[in-house]
């Protein structure tokens, strides 16, 4: 009833549409638009109906269902007027229809006749449909029409077997390689060296018998709070044409110099740079899974040491290797920060998806075939995981038992890991010192290394007018559009994903697998994908809202909520049912058994969500460099562009200060709730959360 | 209290997925009295009691509480209330709010449901302990806070599931006798699930045994050990010597043939088709008898009696004998003899 009432409120008050005209719904439809109506009337009807109670609540979950389909397909299809970009006054409207049919389908008896919910989990689908599902098979049948909008499967095909996707010269002439190939081989290489590197480091910190490990854990929140191409900077001051290290070899050991770094060699590094803690942290979790008694009993059944190792701890860590490799994959398919940077002519999947759509090419069709390649190949790989996981259980069987001693490494094992940490770990600091020193003096990029403030002075100067302070600094606008977008949308992205797994952990209804699958859609999908579905999809009416801050918040509510999923289902999985019972049994609802018991209960969860998705939404790049604009740019896609221009000190110096920023956030925020291990043993720290970005 | 109810099952089934939980299952709680479930674990107790309080919805029959048909409702319409295996104490609250959650939560307000909750409280000794967190507590205090909790609601139907599993031996005995004398004093209606025999036997003013799904026998708990209907509730009820022969009458005297031994088993009531009999371990004496086919073969000192285990043409016997009398040594050749009304004829 209150929610036809204040749907009915909006359609005679408030603007139907998005942008320009003010007209209300009531007000277009005397404008000839009469059936702009049939929606409000819908949820009129379905309101006097509600008296009915189970008699009638099928034909209310129709009335809602097709309110909501007469909604958007008049939104697509205006018969004979101009199209609409749907608005306030539409909004409500379809959120009233939802938020009906939800409750009508509690009363026919779907979802146990949990009103709540019905509610909450029909509301959350709605929106992930609208926000991930519609814009990305939207965008990816663009593959099947050419440029006028009529099919034509040939195209695709044509799109499909082009030359510069699959060619393999690479191998037999100096002529490139493919772009599936290259992708294919920089993630598996990428895949393969975090792994390998992330497990000297946990053997080492778990079992290497080192006094102080705070280093590793220091260093492997790092990439947690940078944003994927400062790596890919850095790496060109020390190691391009005119860089410190390159200059020095010349110098001194006459090595001429080259542009080596650009391409795979360069983009690997820097891949494997971001993704080796995040190896680190799978590989160490599992190592401490391990129950010490195990290897204890193998010792005590005469096996050597590197027997021990060889036929206990290895099976047993097996199939976490296998995770962090796969995941160490997927990061390097989805990542866009590094190979724009650093490709120079070696391209990749990410880079090329960009390209076609932001460059002079501007082919929506051969995107989407790009993207449905990428989606396809990130697809398998979570998909070839779920099938190797789901038969390798055995590291969470034995789950406990911290009674008995790790036994310490093999010696030859202790000396090679030693051997490629301690280098990697000096790289990690000069890199970071890079950018800690690069903003302050004229260009560390050419050795030119006079302090000065210019780049900041340029980036963040503040003047003191007659009318207060004025934030002049060309860096400002972004970064408080940064702030303001990432600020928002946190809180956004941890309800909706806090709650999504609050009804998948506690409730069982029809559709529930549907449900699992789409709001866990968004984590697989690469974030390149997402911006070019939502750049083709919200451009037009029904809902145009590129170009405005709207869609950047969006944006990333969808991307990150399934942090917020993962961490309210690792939290909940240890907080007993019977404590929703107790609550029930004592006479509270859904609604207050939810505010009262769960949310408290997943204080650490939430606060660890809020943290990570406000993180995120600052360094994401891959889906934003679509959707900013000059009024709404983004902190990231303000540095990219002054890399381009060959800006590096101004691109340095912004780097530095996001980072320390988020390091400032990160720590207060940890100081106020107390929770020292936020980020590390936290649930969201789990590698596959990380893997969201 | 008089706001207690009774409780009706009228063939009561629960599936889940194929597995039948609760199978067309009847019975009745009256008002004001404890009844126990009773049976071996996975048979269908903690289902049965999720179905009166409403976590479970029955899959088909109807359930009654006082004379209204609650079957279709959820469990914050019942006014019923449990007691968690785990107790499910909220954490995250103190003692007093865990205790306030149900008024509250039921719209009363703060400063009264304040009241109601401290003098649940102190009818169960907690006063003083408002303030802990149930981290702060002991088993035992968990375990009342968690009934002042399940009763500040003065609900029609009170709920216990296995509530003394998380107990040591000692606390046990006491948690069991003060629940019962709570329910005596207040006059609640108590469903209250148990595996554990003696627990069952002790508290209740009827036990319902149930296996494997069904109600396998209900009754006051003295007729349940004396006369179970069934192998298995002769076994499962105090220990059992299962013979099985044929019933044999003699000069007036019932006598029970098994493998050719003659058991005289005095004055029974003898059902047409009986095949077995019980015999309860303590209720046999041994006679020495330098003739009998029977003989000792193992001798377990008690403390308060002798566990003897004879070899008998037929099985092996357990019998326990009280300490004061001579001890028989092992190969020792002895005759039966059974109290009058001791040896249970059974059918199944
Ligand atoms: N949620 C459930 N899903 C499927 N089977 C269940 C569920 N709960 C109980 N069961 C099955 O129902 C039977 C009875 O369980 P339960 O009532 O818990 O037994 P008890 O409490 O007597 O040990 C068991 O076989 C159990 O496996
Ligand atoms: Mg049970």
């Amino acid at each position: 009833m209150a929610a036809a009432a204040s749907a009915a409120a909006c359609f005679v008050f408030t603007p139907w549409a998005f942008v320009g005209d003010a007209r209300s719904g009531l007000a277009w439809t005397f404008a000839g638009r009469w059936l702009i109506a049939l929606p409000i009337l819908a949820s009129i009807l379905a309101a006097v109906l509600a008296r009915g109670g189970y008699a009638t609540a099928r034909l209310r979950v129709a009335c809602a269902a097709f309110g909501l389909f007469w909604l958007f397909a008049y939104g697509f299809f205006p018969i004979g007027q101009p199209s609409l970009a749907l608005g306030f006054g539409a909004a409500v409207v379809g959120a009233a229809l939802v938020w009906q049919g939800a409750r009508a389908l509690a009363a026919a008896g779907a979802f146990k006749a949990d009103r709540w919910v019905a509610t909450t989990t029909v509301s959350i689908f709605a929106a992930v449909v609208l926000f991930v599902l519609f814009p990305v098979v939207q965008a990816l049948l663009a593959a099947f029409f050419d440029r006028t909008g009529a099919f034509d499967p040939m195209l695709a095909f044509q799109r499909f077997t082009a030359r510069d996707i699959w060619a393999t010269d690479c191998f037999y002439s100096d002529r490139s390689c493919g772009v599936v190939l290259n992708s294919f081989l920089l993630g598996a290489l990428a895949g393969l060296l975090s792994t390998l590197l992330g497990l000297a480091f946990a053997l080492l910190a778990q079992r290497g018998g080192l006094k102080n490990t705070r280093i590793f854990d220091a260093l492997s929140i790092l990439p947690i709070i940078t944003p994927p191409f400062v790596i890919a900077m850095a790496l060109v001051v020390l190691f391009g044409r005119t860089g410190v290290i390159t200059t020095l070899l010349d110098t001194y050991f006459f090595i001429p110099r080259s542009r080596w770094i650009y391409g795979l060699p360069g983009v690997l590094i820097a891949q494997v740079l971001s993704q080796t803690p995040l190896s680190y942290m799978i590989l160490r979790g599992a190592l401490q899974g391990i129950a010490p008694s195990l290897e204890e009993a193998a010792q005590t059944l005469r096996a050597s040491r590197w027997r021990t190792f060889s036929t206990v701890t290895w099976p047993l860590l097996r199939p976490a290797v296998a995770a962090s490799i796969l995941l160490g994959f997927v990061e390097s398919l989805a990542d866009f920060g590094n190979p724009v940077v650093l490709g120079g002519s070696f391209e990749v999947l990410s880079t090329k998806i960009y390209f076609a759509v932001a460059g002079a090419q501007n082919d929506p069709g051969r995107a989407a075939i790009l993207a449905l390649i990428l989606l396809a190949m990130t697809l398998s790989a979570f998909w070839t995981q779920s099938m190797w996981l789901g038969k390798q259980s055995f590291v969470t069987v034995t789950g406990k038992g911290d009674n008995g001693l790790p036994p310490p490494l093999p010696k030859n094992v202790r000396r090679a890991a030693l051997g490629v940490v301690i280098p990697w770990v000096i790289l990690t600091i000069v890199l970071y010192g890079v950018i800690a020193v690069g903003g302050f003096v004229t260009d560390i990029g050419r050795g030119a290394m006079t302090p000065t403030f210019k780049h900041f002075m340029t980036g963040f100067s503040i003047e003191s007018t007659n009318s207060g302070l004025f934030f002049s600094g060309s860096a400002w606008d972004s970064f408080f559009v940064t702030v303001g977008v990432a600020a928002l949308a946190a809180p956004i992205t941890t309800l909706i994903g806090i709650l999504t797994a609050y009804v998948l952990s506690r409730h069982n209804f029809i559709g529930r697998e549907a449900f699992e699958f789409v709001t866990m859609l968004a984590f697989a999908i690469p974030g390149t994908v997402i911006g070019v579905a939502y750049i083709a999809a919200f451009n037009t009416p029904p809902i145009e809202i590129a170009g405005t801050g709207l869609i950047l918040v969006i944006c990333f509510v969808f991307r990150n909520m399934p942090v917020g999923v993962r961490a309210g289902l690792a939290a909940l999985s240890q907080i007993d049912k019977s404590l929703d019972e107790a609550s029930t049994t004592l006479g509270a609802g859904t609604g207050t058994t939810v505010w009262r018991v769960i949310l408290p209960l997943l204080k650490h969860a939430i606060v660890a969500t809020l943290v990570f998705s406000f993180v995120h939404a600052m360094t994401a790049v891959s889906a934003i460099v679509f959707l900013v604009t000059a009024r709404y740019n983004m902190a990231t896609a303000y540095i990219v562009n002054r890399v381009d221009a060959g800006e590096y000190p101004l691109a340095i110096a912004y780097s530095s200060l996001l980072i320390l920023f988020m390091l400032l956030v990160v720590v207060s925020i940890q100081l106020l709730v107390g929770e020292r291990k936020l980020g590390r043993r936290g649930a969201v720290a789990s590698p596959v959360t990380l893997g969201a970005r | 209290m008089t706001r207690a109810a009774s409780v009706r099952f009228v063939n009561v089934s629960k599936l889940y997925g194929g597995v039948r939980a609760v199978n067309d299952v009847s019975f009745e709680v009256e008002a004001g009295t404890l009844v126990t479930l009773l049976g071996p674990s996975g048979c269908g107790k903690t289902t049965t009691l999720r179905l009166v309080a409403g976590l479970e919805r029955a899959s088909s029959g109807k359930i009654f509480i006082g004379d209204e048909d609650v079957t279709a409702l959820g469990a914050a319409e019942r006014d019923v209330s449990m007691v968690f295996q785990s107790y499910a104490l909220f954490p995250h609250m103190n003692v007093l709010e865990n205790v306030m959650y149900g008024p509250l939560a039921s719209g009363v307000k703060q400063a009264d449901a304040q009241i109601l909750a401290r003098e649940k409280l102190a009818l169960l000794g907690l006063s003083g302990f408002e303030s802990r967190l149930p981290s702060e507590l002991s088993g035992g205090q968990q375990q009342r806070v968690a009934v002042a909790r399940a009763i500040v609601l003065e609900p029609r139907v009170l709920l216990f599931d296995e509530p003394l599993s998380n107990l040591d031996a000692r606390l046990r005995r006491k948690v069991r006798d003060e629940i019962r004398e709570l329910q005596q004093r207040l006059g609640l209606t108590v469903l209250y699930v148990t595996h554990d025999q003696q627990e069952a036997l002790a508290v209740s003013d009827k036990v319902i045994v149930m296996d494997n799904a069904v109600i396998a026998q209900e009754g006051a708990p003295e007729e349940l050990y004396e006369r179970p209907c069934s192998r298995f509730l002769a076994d499962f009820i105090g220990e059992s010597n299962l013979i099985d022969g044929i019933f044999h009458f003699e000069g007036g005297r019932t006598m029970f043939v098994a493998n050719g031994v003659s058991i005289p088993v005095g004055d029974v009531r003898v059902p047409p088709d009986a095949r077995t009999i019980a015999l309860r371990p303590d209720r046999i004496r041994l006679r020495k008898a330098a003739s009998s086919l029977i003989e000792v073969r193992r001798r377990v000192y008690l403390g308060h009696a002798w566990e003897y285990t004879l070899a008998a043409p037929f099985g092996e016997i357990l019998t326990i004998t009280p300490i004061r009398e001579e001890a028989l040594a092992i190969g020792q050749k002895v005759e039966l003899d059974i109290d009058a009304g001791a040896a249970i004829p059974l059918m199944r």
